[in-house]
């Protein structure tokens, strides 16, 4: 990979960025109800064990989600950084 | 004593397989929500070429599997939870036959495990025997198929408890550092027999961290169930870790309450104990809501800390260390004046990634002493409580915290703020002074005293990772109190030593309580604590011009009834530092506009 071969379409770059924070915030709102296991089958160690589906589930979407975000972050940052050097390269050639 | 037929009667296994279904649906939301967003950035492979668009493609390859494999533990839960409720059904089925065996035989089912029969029979009969042989072998049936059905019950839990683990595990499998790769002689000093402690040094936790494998990972919390805690691991692997931890105290604790009741239940341990699970619950509710929070410490000695967002990828994270009466119980209060920081912070401008710490990782003393009982002990020490964890741990603790925070922030460096009230602002100054405190900012209101005569002698260091010049501290910390807020005048002998005669006049009275309480346990502990050379007390009032801090703006209204006849004060002034609509409040809030 040389400089000469960067190419890139910005608008498809910070609309792949907003679709990331966008799902991200989807898969950040999924939840496991608890459901009636806690009644269901009240004082067994299964509805215990059961009740912790819910936060565990919930990790699962956070990571995923915060990952997702730090992604669409990078996109977004690497978008700008793109911007900010094309003005930089305008401004000096007197654009 | 075990389980009965009447319990067995009320199980609903059904609930199990609704469980499931709703995982199998959850499943496919994340799926779709995945899927979508990675696509448009994968796509861009044709328009998209260079470094970045390597390592994205590579990255949305590394998530995709990890989605896939998040998806995979989500349908291993949903079939543990399948098996569970057709193994409970036929556990169930199963007693129940039993007792349709025991009522069609003629005999009657007594407290839900023991049979009788119902037949009365003459001295003379030659039934009973029988009729006995009948009784003890459905007992025997009874017996059997109950323990049948709590060992079910027992066997299924440890199905969908393993599910979980492995739920969890793979949530954190994706975001190593080291990905697939085992290095597991960067983790080897810290395992086994003669294993070194984990480095205390955040930044070197952070060196070791980045080294490791998830089996490294997974074996080190398996020795320290606190593997959270360590300053400098990245803060979504301490929430992850922590939350577990919070659920090992919580379980731990609510097991020794029941040994305990189940011999003497009028053990003061008992009452000790359901207070530490009450913070614990406190805790996990200042868990809930949104934005996320992410448990920074949890430990079974009162302290906690929970961020609002994550601090790693915050462009400004904020740190409340709140004064005396703070502890894990209250914190949910805490999250309140977090929460308020952040919303102000956003109103200045601040980005939505912006982190507010509710920091109450010290002991702080649980009360303000009361009346002149409160004032004698305090002015000894004896009603602060203890103070070598205030003096001599709290400091470093927060010092070390913020070392953690630095250490771990992913990307260009964020900017730290330490935002200190009262008896924490004293804290604050501490760890600015033994040590140097990563903030690029800190604010102190309410401040009882400095344990410094200049705010140049505070030890910051920026966010660039470089101490800020001694002459230029100034600039980075600012000071305001209400004027009408007493705390203050802890830093002021001669007022002391007026108020104490007010405190001595109103003896049993509510006001020169406490002012008296307040004041003699600050003051005492300021005795046991700060060198009388540095100026008073309790150390030189930050909002002193000779101090040289920045001024912060705050209210000068009463925030409640006066303390005392003779002097101005209120201990509502003491407290609304962090109200909505309050100046303090605003003012707070603007030191995390940008460019601030």
């Amino acid at each position: 990979m040389t400089a000469g071969e960067l190419e890139i379409e910005l608008t498809l770059l910070l609309a792949a960025a907003a679709k990331l924070e966008a799902q991200a915030r989807e898969v950040a709102a999924i939840e496991l109800p608890p459901g009636e296991v806690a009644s269901g089958l009240a004082g067994t160690q299964t509805a215990q064990a059961a009740a912790q589906s819910h936060p565990a589930f919930a990790e699962v979407m956070r990571q995923t989600a915060s990952r997702m975000r730090d992604m669409a972050g990078a996109a977004s940052d690497n978008h700008r950084g793109y911007q900010e050097a094309d003005a930089k390269a305008a401004d000096r050639f007197g654009g | 004593m075990g389980i009965t037929v009447e319990q067995v009667r009320r199980w609903r296994p059904g609930t199990l397989s609704a469980m499931a279904d709703d995982a199998t649906a959850k499943a496919h939301d994340y799926e779709t929500a995945t899927t979508a967003g990675f696509t448009p950035l994968r796509e861009l492979a044709g328009s998209w070429v260079g470094k970045a668009s390597d390592a994205a493609a590579a990255r949305v390859a590394r998530e995709q599997k990890a989605a896939t494999y998040a998806t995979e533990s989500i349908m291993n839960l949903r079939d543990a939870l399948n098996s569970g409720a057709g193994e409970l059904t036929a556990a169930k089925n199963r007693v129940l036959d039993v007792v349709d065996s025991i009522e069609s035989s003629g005999c009657k089912l007594i407290g839900g495990t023991t049979v009788e029969t119902t037949t009365s029979f003459g001295p003379n009969d030659d039934h009973p025997l029988i009729a006995k042989q009948v009784v003890q072998k459905l007992a025997w049936e009874l017996t059997d198929a109950l323990r049948q059905a709590e060992q079910t019950d027992a066997r299924v839990a440890r199905e969908i408890e393993a599910a979980l683990k492995a739920m969890r595990a793979q949530a954190r499998a994706p975001y190593s550092q080291a990905g697939g790769q085992s290095t597991d002689a960067a983790a080897a000093a810290y395992l086994g027999p003669n294993a070194k402690p984990l480095p205390s040094d955040p930044a070197a936790m952070a060196k070791l961290w980045s080294r490791l494998s998830n089996a490294d990972k997974e074996a080190l919390f398996a020795k320290y169930p606190d593997l959270g805690n360590h300053d400098g691991i990245p803060c979504d692997e301490r929430d992850l870790y922590n939350r577990q931890y919070l659920d090992t105290l919580k379980q731990r604790t609510q097991t020794e309450i029941s040994a305990i009741e189940a011999t003497d239940p009028s053990d003061p341990q008992v009452a000790a104990l359901k207070q530490q699970l009450a913070g614990y619950d406190a805790v996990e509710k200042g868990m809930e809501g949104q934005p996320p929070r992410y448990l920074l410490h949890i430990d079974d000695g009162g302290r906690a800390a929970i961020s609002i967002n994550n601090p790693d990828t915050a462009d400004e994270t904020g740190t409340y260390v709140p004064g005396v009466g703070s502890n894990m119980s209250n914190i949910g209060g805490g999250l309140t004046t977090a929460n308020n920081i952040y919303q102000s912070a956003k109103q200045h401008g601040a980005g939505a990634n912006t982190a507010v710490v509710a920091w109450y990782g010290y002991n702080a003393p649980s009360q303000v002493g009361t009346g002149v009982k409160g004032f004698i002990q305090g002015y000894t020490g004896g009603a602060i409580g203890p103070l070598d964890d205030i003096t001599k741990h709290a400091g470093v603790t927060l010092d070390s915290f913020q070392g953690g925070l630095a250490a771990s922030h992913i990307g260009a460096p964020g900017e730290h703020i330490v935002i200190a009230h009262s008896l924490g602002t004293t804290v604050t100054g501490q760890a600015a002074t033994e040590g140097s405190l990563h903030a690029d900012k800190v604010a102190l209101l309410g401040s009882p005293g400095e344990p410094v005569e200049h705010a140049d002698e505070l030890h910051l260091i920026g966010s660039d990772g470089q101490p800020i010049p001694a002459d230029q501290v100034g600039a980075h910390v600012f000071a305001g109190k209400n004027p009408h807020d007493p705390i203050p005048l802890a830093a002021n002998p001669e007022l002391i030593d007026t108020i104490k005669g007010a405190a001595y006049g109103s003896a049993g009275g509510p006001i020169g309580g406490v002012v008296g309480g307040t004041l003699g346990s600050l003051w005492g502990a300021a005795h046991q604590t700060i060198d009388p050379s540095t100026g008073g007390p309790l150390g030189t009032d930050p909002t002193d011009s000779s101090f040289g801090a920045q001024s912060l703006a705050t209210d000068s209204d009463h925030s409640g009834p006066a303390i005392t006849d003779h002097y101005d004060f209120s201990m509502g002034a003491h407290t609304h530092y962090f109200d909505i609509g309050t100046r303090s409040l605003d003012a707070v809030g603007g030191m995390f506009a940008p460019g601030s």
